[in-house]
């Protein structure tokens, strides 16, 4: 076992959100095939569709992703120091060094791991990464990508939004079904409202477990994201050079102006605008990943656990 | 369970009037890696009105409105900017923040509003000094956390940002976390 996991220790708390959170999906799962036993919405043909999807996705999309990317696989010979560094942090994490790793010709810094299996897995960066991130910061934001790796989280993901794929295909046919009549209103007269009543029963049921599952699924990954900036601090035993990456990518440190408060504030109106923004709850809750400041600080808090495990004499 | 809290959440009242908005820093310095200070401001522009000409006498005046024994006059000072501050000090913290929101609509029931610049909260985040600004125009918060003379410690104010947004105090955008050097307090 690591030594710095011993150090930092488990996350409990997060454990055990992620296993409710699975909890509550597989409940989703129960109530859309009972909604579909009692409809009788064919069962076999659903699933079919479902895991065919899932099926596909589970085994191509790391080319997918790559080709619509536009991420183009690099050796060591093109990329050496890419290559050092997750060669040297799959060591450090235990697991086989991913299958390939590639760029992408974008500004914009940022990277992705994809692929079912640390076998299989790629990781990819920008080329603005490579450009904006010292590197410690680098290796940070890869150790990040590994974690996702070694925990195979495109697998639980892919997994996990199987309801969403369903239900959304449901949800769709059977809207399509509404407009072109297919509710059974030619048989209304012989006793088909009752049928009609059913389905419409259905309907509401399945947009109902569509958006939940939604939430929670985007929950889940949330909780993935955390669960890897975790490992990857852990993995790299620098923390701090994580949130260092993440405050740089996310642009946050960009926006803070250099002037003062009072060269720009003078002669304003007592609350003309009460900018109540809040926190925008719903649209934090459709996220796959948390906000930054919280990473940040999790981040951070991390790091100050480890200068308490390691003192400077 | 955070999920669950960030449901109920969206269902709770959200603060209306400036008052609420002000008070609500109250809630942000009960986290507990969160210490808030004795002291507080009031940040003003000042213009050709009465009020300003004896700033010592007007917050005088305007404290012995308030009765809390607890609530004192720390200083009133100008800056280089041309800025006057009104600095309030009380042990306790919740006395501090109703100080300044009386402060606050005591100087705006005197036509003043306008001359407001922000209300400015001291406290230390992990024993660093820190500033909490209420920008009264856009009545939202942001943080100033200065290291030395000149420079700033952006991972504490994004963390602090963070807890603002976690108590649902309305924040700044970022590009408007304008800085707040040599404040008297």
């Amino acid at each position: 076992m690591n030594i710095q996991t011993d150090k930092i220790g488990r996350d409990r708390g997060l454990t055990a959100r992620m296993i409710l959170t699975g909890f509550l999906l597989a409940l989703t799962y129960i109530a859309l095939f009972g909604l579909l036993l009692i409809t009788g919405i064919p069962i076999l043909f659903v699933l079919i569709f479902g895991v065919g999807m899932v099926f596909f996705q589970y085994f191509f999309s790391d080319k997918l992703v790559l080709k619509t990317t536009g991420a183009k696989v690099v050796n060591d010979l093109e990329e050496p120091k890419l290559h050092q560094i997750i060669d040297r942090l799959s060591k450090k994490a235990e697991i086989p060094k991913p299958k390939s790793v590639a760029n992408m010709d974008v500004e914009v810094p940022n990277a992705f791991a994809t692929g079912r299996s640390p076998k299989h897995a790629t990781i990819a960066v920008t080329k603005g990464l490579l450009h904006r991130l010292n590197d410690q910061e680098l290796e940070a934001v890869l150790g990040h990508e590994l974690a996702h790796v070694k925990n195979r989280d495109v697998a639980v993901m892919t997994w996990a939004s199987l309801i969403v794929v369903i239900a959304g295909y449901l949800m769709q046919m059977m809207f399509w079904m509404s407009l072109f009549g297919g509710f059974g209103g030619g048989h209304r007269r012989e006793g088909g409202g009752q049928i009609w009543a059913m389905i419409m029963v259905a309907y509401v049921g399945i947009i109902i477990i569509y958006f939940v599952s939604q939430l929670l699924t985007m929950a889940l990954s949330r909780y993935r994201e955390y669960a890897a900036d975790r490992e990857g601090a852990i993995i790299t035993g620098t923390p701090m050079h994580l949130a260092s990456a993440l405050r740089k990518i996310s642009g946050q440190i960009a926006r803070i102006p250099e002037k003062d408060l009072r060269q720009v504030e003078h002669a304003n109106a007592f609350f003309i605008i009460p900018a109540l923004q809040g926190r925008m709850s719903i649209a934090s809750m459709m996220s796959s990943h948390p906000s930054t400041e919280e990473r940040v600080k999790r981040l951070l808090e991390m790091q100050s656990q480890y200068s308490i495990s390691n003192p400077v004499h | 369970m955070s999920l669950l809290r960030s449901i109920l959440r969206s269902y709770k009242k959200k603060p209306k009037t400036p008052s609420e908005i002000l008070l609500l820093v109250n809630r942000f310095a009960n986290e507990s890696s969160i210490e808030a200070g004795e002291e507080a401001a009031i940040l003003l522009s000042p213009n050709t009105d009465q009020f300003f000409n004896d700033l010592d006498l007007s917050a005088k005046n305007i404290l012995r409105e308030i009765s809390n024994n607890t609530l004192m006059i720390s200083r009133t000072t100008a800056d280089d900017h041309g800025t006057q501050w009104i600095v309030l000090k009380s042990e306790d913290f919740g006395a501090l923040v109703k100080g300044i929101d009386h402060f606050s609509t005591s100087i705006a029931d005197k036509g003043l509003g306008s001359q407001m610049i922000a209300a400015v909260f001291k406290g230390t985040i992990e024993n660093k000094d820190s500033y909490w600004i209420c920008n009264y125009r856009t009545a939202s918060y942001y943080p100033f956390v200065p290291i030395g003379k000149r420079e700033r410690d952006f991972d504490r104010e994004i963390i602090l940002s963070g807890i603002f947004k976690h108590h649902r105090m309305p924040v700044e955008p970022t590009e408007n976390w304008y800085s707040l050097w040599d404040s008297p307090f």
